[in-house]
């Protein structure tokens, strides 16, 4: 896999952002259809704002479960032609994936403490290799999808 | 919840067994001698007990430097000072011949920029709910600190008591505004039992609880009116009510749901969200008392959702014994209101109604001709005078424009001897939900017989220095000769009851040197307003809740004392 090109900072953020608009908005679609907030009884409950983070990774799940797993990419990296690979350039497992979500989810969490933490993960990404600290935890790093053709391109 | 008496839960429990099993190396010095493995464990041990005392101590923060508090003397019986409500503390000694006397004792910083709990005073100790900390007793002359009793949740209510057999202790009931009623031991603060009355699963109580007889009477109240903020919530189908709870062990004996039927669902949008009705009718003012006629009096707020109820904005009459109801006297129909239309959010009803609960307490009161009253007061600025046996109206005055803000909003006060109702008028705007006609921002005084103005006492304005509106919001108080006003600017005014002559006043809008350390400012007089208790004055100056100035100062004045406290 030596042909493999690192995706750019753009790319990648952009990518981000995608996933944490779609995510919020299959969010509040499963919301609406599970009536998770609808009723008094959904109140009673002391930890019934936790229902808001679990809707958040079902959301997620519901999205980016399958194209992580099959191709290693969620909705916006598939839209943005980019890639999570393992450094030897395989495809990452299921727990990675998952790690990894963690901090996605974080950015939700910005205006928190926890927040401090998704700094720094991001603030990474101007590294050299371009690895967040997700990355690094989970030695995974993020390739464009054309890397082949590219390079036969510019071989050629 | 309010602890059991200790604080130490299924968490702190892990966390001393996670101590055993890892030896920490804590208490080195005093087991050094011991073999290396006699050690590890006597040291587990002694930081085991350690985290037990101090996770597992009782949850009152005991100060014996002031010692146990006095249980004589308590005052006042009721949140409006007598069960009738009046808000006449006859044994006031404050009068018109030392009223320039009167001068700020101590001051106090509560933890909370929006106070709404009236203190409890006995011959020498204040009982306050104190925000977030949960409720102090303080030593009277000096503000020291008697003991803390802690609570999850803010005491949104007075205190009230009831003595215990033998009338030697004395315990403390309670509303913590989004948990329940709980009871405390006065001597102590250890926690007794807990009350969660009531139908409704986010129950809100904000009215203050009235104990007699062994009775605690519990007004209802909703969270839903702020859930409703929610566009993904259906609202709304819950009920405001009144409850009667066992003094002794806090047992339901009857509730009574202002909405009769249950509701049903009225619609549905974005395809699966259901809303429903009717809805509301909350109870956040204290109840009323009539001993003679075995009924317990209260006024009910707006719906939250349509149809709207025939019980809304109506004052309520309920048999003692069971809680049926004797009579029921509507004042405004179709008055269906929620927050979501402060945000314009789906779940507002249409048509909004205008917002005019009936919060402040009916007041009870007998003439001098020996015919009894009932008079409530509506934030549309009405006043209604019932009589108590029916309901029948038997006169009606409007003494302000009135709005969502009041109007009449927290509480009248009454001296039936004289025959005198004093209404403090808000009038405060209140955007989309202010009353039509000219606002009339003040204190009036009216005869109880006829409800003919006899007096009014203008608020003014002092604008640009601060909010230019000097509206009476707050609940108001009489001493036998006295009225004493706090207004939305944070002046506290005392007027003559006879002639509305205005006789002595404080600025609290200011910061203050407290006698607990604590940064502290005043602000707003609104809520519960003052208590006068034999030479003392006890009011707390700031309320954040509707954009209000907010301030945490607990003012304690008292005939003779000196400006000590005075930044």
């Amino acid at each position: 896999m030596s042909d493999r090109t690192l995706a750019g900072r753009g790319r990648r953020l952009a990518a981000t952002v995608i996933d944490l608009v779609l995510v919020v908005i299959t969010g509040f679609a499963l919301l609406l259809v599970t009536g998770a907030l609808e009723d008094a009884e959904d109140y009673a409950s002391s930890y019934f704002y936790l229902r808001i983070p679990a809707l958040g990774v079902a959301a997620w799940l519901l999205l980016n479960g399958a194209p992580l797993w099959r191709r290693g990419q969620s909705i916006g990296k598939l839209i943005l032609g980019i890639r999570i690979v393992r450094l030897d350039g395989d495809l990452p497992g299921p727990l990675v994936h998952l790690g990894r979500a963690f901090f996605f989810l974080l950015l939700y969490a910005s205006a928190t403490p926890l927040g401090v933490l998704a700094l720094i993960d991001h603030v990474l990404i101007l590294r050299a290799d371009r690895r967040c600290l997700h990355d690094l935890l989970l030695r995974t790093e993020v390739v464009r999808t054309d890397a082949g053709e590219q390079a036969s391109a510019e071989g050629g | 919840m309010v602890g059991q008496g200790v604080a130490c839960s299924r968490r702190h429990l892990m966390v001393l067994l996670g101590m055993m099993m890892t030896a920490p190396e804590i208490g080195r010095a005093s087991v050094a001698h011991r073999p290396r493995g006699q050690r590890a464990a006597c040291r587990t041990t002694i930081a085991a007990l350690m985290l037990t005392l101090v996770l597992c101590s009782p949850r009152v923060a005991a100060q014996p430097a002031c010692g146990p508090p006095g249980l004589q003397q308590l005052a006042p019986v009721a949140w409006g000072f007598d069960l009738e409500n009046t808000r006449l503390a006859k044994k006031s000694t404050i009068s018109r011949g030392n009223i320039g006397r009167l001068t700020l004792k101590w001051v106090y910083g509560l933890a909370t920029d929006q106070p709404r709990s009236m203190p409890l005073v006995s011959g020498d100790t204040m009982f306050v709910g104190d925000g977030g900390r949960g409720i102090v007793a303080l030593d009277r002359e000096s503000g020291c600190e008697r003991w803390r009793a802690p609570l999850d949740s803010e005491v949104g209510s007075s205190i009230s008591f009831a003595r215990e057999a033998g009338g030697k202790e004395v315990r403390l009931v309670v509303a913590m505004r989004d948990e329940g009623i709980f009871a405390l031991n006065a001597r102590d603060g250890e926690a007794g039992w807990f009350s969660k009355p009531g139908d409704n699963p986010v129950p809100l109580y904000s009215g203050s609880p009235l104990v007699h007889n062994n009775v605690v009477y519990v007004p209802g109240s909703s969270l839903e009116i702020a859930l409703s903020l929610n566009p993904f919530y259906g609202c709304c189908e819950t009920s405001g009510g009144m409850s009667a709870i066992s003094v002794e062990d806090g047992a339901v004996l009857w509730h009574r749901r202002t909405i009769p039927g249950l509701p049903k669902v009225t619609g549905r949008r974005l395809l699966f969200i259901e809303t429903h009705g009717p809805s509301g009718a909350p109870v956040w003012g204290a109840p009323t008392l009539d001993r003679k006629r075995g009924l317990l009096f209260f006024g009910t707020g707006q719906n939250y959702s349509h149809p709207a109820s025939a019980t809304s904005d109506a004052i309520f009459a309920l048999n003692t014994s069971d809680g049926s109801v004797a009579w029921l006297r509507q004042f405004t129909a179709n008055d269906a209101y929620n927050l979501a239309c402060n945000a314009g959010g789906p779940n507002c009803p249409d048509p909004v109604g205008p917002d005019i609960d009936f919060g402040a307490p009916p007041v009870l009161v007998t003439l001098p001709g020996s015919r009894d009253l009932l008079i409530a007061g509506q934030k549309s600025g009405d006043v209604h005078a019932m009589d108590p046996q029916t309901g029948d109206v038997v006169w009606q005055r409007k003494l302000g424009r009135g709005g969502a803000l009041g109007g009449i909003h927290w509480g009248m006060a009454a001296h039936s001897q004289k025959g005198i109702l004093v209404v403090p008028m808000s009038d405060l705007y209140a955007g989309d939900l202010t009353g039509v006609g000219d606002a009339r921002p003040g204190v009036h005084a009216l005869d109880l017989e006829t409800g003919r103005t006899l007096w009014s006492h203008p608020a003014s304005a002092r604008c640009p220095d601060r909010v230019c509106w000097g509206g009476f919001s707050a609940a108001i108080s009489l001493s036998p000769e006295l009225v004493f006003a706090g207004t939305l600017d944070g002046m506290l005014h005392v007027l003559d009851l006879q002639t509305g002559e205005l006789l002595w006043s404080h600025d609290s809008w200011r910061n203050f040197d407290a006698i607990n350390g604590v940064p502290t400012s005043g602000g707003a007089f609104d809520a519960h307003g003052p208590l006068l208790v034999d030479d003392l004055l006890i009011v707390s100056s700031g309320y954040g809740s509707f954009s209000q100035r907010p301030g945490n100062a607990l003012l304690v004045f008292q005939i003779g004392a000196g400006e000590s406290a005075d930044e």
